[in-house]
């Protein structure tokens, strides 16, 4: 099988139009284009100015997650996907009614999930500011296909709601990776030094690299 | 020329005397640090000491000049790696067993000091204001247009270090391991700017706004916002950034 195991790269294969080509390879091809993008670099400029602006720096700080030490926004993005896949679930149920409360739930919740993740943005330069553009416009892209999505259900067009969920739930897969990258990838979030160890037993240096020995409580 | 087994990195502000309380007062309130016990011939050093990890900045007393920041490499062998420095073209200014004291091919003045096996130091972390970090990690490297290329070089050769990214044409970024506290920028200066090669001090911090008017409050003097970070004088006159990057966070 072209692509498979033989190529000595990932056992994952995709076949038709990336027939040969690991799903890994795809992806990391796309990653890199969107580090690359420099052509995003302005206007990431001129939307982390407008951010700056309009979120009070008390604000800022509460949306990174600073009272709880850890980033709020990869917490509070699994309320609206949770609410918009379980809408398709109802979907599937037959659960017209209630999917659609769900939908609009997602939508609800998604705007301050997506003020948390602009702070977090804010500190970021580089193949970071671009990736974090992209994952952002995905995501937007993806709320506005399940608004569109709510105003069908809403004006009774139950079928063209379920297919607009389900493009919507696309591109949040794609926008979703994104901020996988992100995270696991571009350490955006990660602070390296938590992992440092935190003492070392009874000993350390001293600058002009003596090695002294503390004394121990015993 | 090998490079260096580089295995700890010290940054020194060059305080003068005058000035040494205010800076001591400052630098420990900015970085959460405590002054510790004054080292050299003529207590002439004093270590900041971090409340978790390893100390790695310093306040030095000098007799001339209005002060600035230079590094520490921390090696096995300082003459050896003196003797690989100057093949590279570095100068040496004076020589003892323990410090070598030289100057690159622009002119920044750095230090090679002898450090002996043992466990490897910690890496400071963050300091915490209210949930905002910040920590001071970088050592900014400003060097003349016209000698830039060469320091750049020089380093890359002496640590062995690899080039990071960055963002704009004027900077190179060296990254150094992991275990090292500081990584190193380089920024070719303008062609108007006659102030020869010299350095400075840069903190990360998650707040760059919140952090700079921390260090207002504490005596520092704004000079200049720019995109990515604020240029302030502390109150000894040493001139340093506050830089928007997340402490901590992975370099590149």
């Amino acid at each position: 099988v072209p692509g498979s195991l033989a190529t000595g790269d990932y056992p994952v294969t995709v076949t038709g139009y990336f027939r040969g080509m690991t799903l890994n390879r795809v992806l990391g091809q796309f990653a890199s284009a969107v580090e690359n993008a420099e052509q995003l670099d302005s206007p990431a400029a001129r939307v982390q100015d407008l951010i700056r602006k309009a979120l009070p720096p008390a604000a800022e700080d509460v949306l990174r997650g600073a009272p709880l030490g850890h980033p709020l926004h990869p917490a509070m993005v699994t309320v609206p996907i949770g609410a918009w896949a379980s809408a398709s679930v109802l979907d599937l149920l037959g659960e017209g009614s209630a999917a659609r409360k769900l939908v609009a739930l997602g939508c609800l919740t998604a705007l301050p999930t997506a003020t948390a993740g602009a702070a977090d943005w804010l500190t970021t330069t580089g193949a970071r500011r671009r990736t974090g553009l992209v994952h952002a416009a995905v995501n937007d892209a993806a709320l506005m296909t399940y608004l569109l999505s709510w105003r069908a259900r809403r004006r009774g067009n139950r079928m063209r709601g379920v297919l607009l969920s389900l493009a919507g739930g696309g591109l949040l897969g794609v926008g979703g990776w994104l901020g996988g990258h992100l995270a696991y990838s571009q350490g955006v979030g990660v602070d390296t030094r938590e992992f440092e160890e935190r003492a070392s037993a009874d000993a350390g240096h001293t600058s002009d690299g003596m090695f002294v020995v503390e004394p121990s409580e015993a | 020329v090998t490079a260096l087994d580089v295995r700890w990195v010290s940054i020194f502000a060059d305080v003068p005397a005058a000035h040494l309380a205010t800076a001591q007062a400052f630098w420990t309130a900015a970085t959460d640090t405590s002054a510790g016990l004054p080292a050299g011939d003529q207590d002439e050093f004093i270590p900041l000491e971090p409340r978790a990890g390893d100390r790695f900045l310093w306040l030095q007393r000098v007799s001339a000049g209005p002060g600035g920041w230079h590094p520490d490499l921390h090696v096995p062998d300082p003459s050896a790696a003196a003797a690989a420095a100057g093949a590279l073209g570095a100068e040496q200014i004076s020589a003892t067993e323990e410090l070598v004291v030289l100057a690159t091919p622009a002119g920044q003045a750095f230090c090679l000091v002898r450090e002996d096996g043992g466990q490897p130091r910690r890496r400071p972390r963050p300091a915490v204001w209210d949930g905002r970090r910040s920590l001071a990690d970088q050592l900014c490297l400003d060097i003349p247009a016209a000698t830039f290329e060469a320091d750049l070089d020089f380093w890359a050769a002496l640590t062995g270090w690899p080039q990071g990214r960055t963002d704009v044409p004027e900077f190179a970024r060296l990254n150094p391991p992991g275990r090292l506290p500081v990584q190193f920028l380089l920024q070719r200066l303008g062609p108007d700017d006659h102030g020869g090669a010299r350095a400075h001090l840069d903190l990360s911090a998650d707040n760059r706004t919140a952090e700079a008017s921390r260090h207002e409050d504490l005596g520092a003097e704004v000079l200049r916002t720019a995109e990515g970070w604020t240029t302030l004088r502390d109150p000894a006159g040493l001139i340093y950034c506050v830089t928007a990057r997340a402490p901590g966070q992975p370099p590149r």
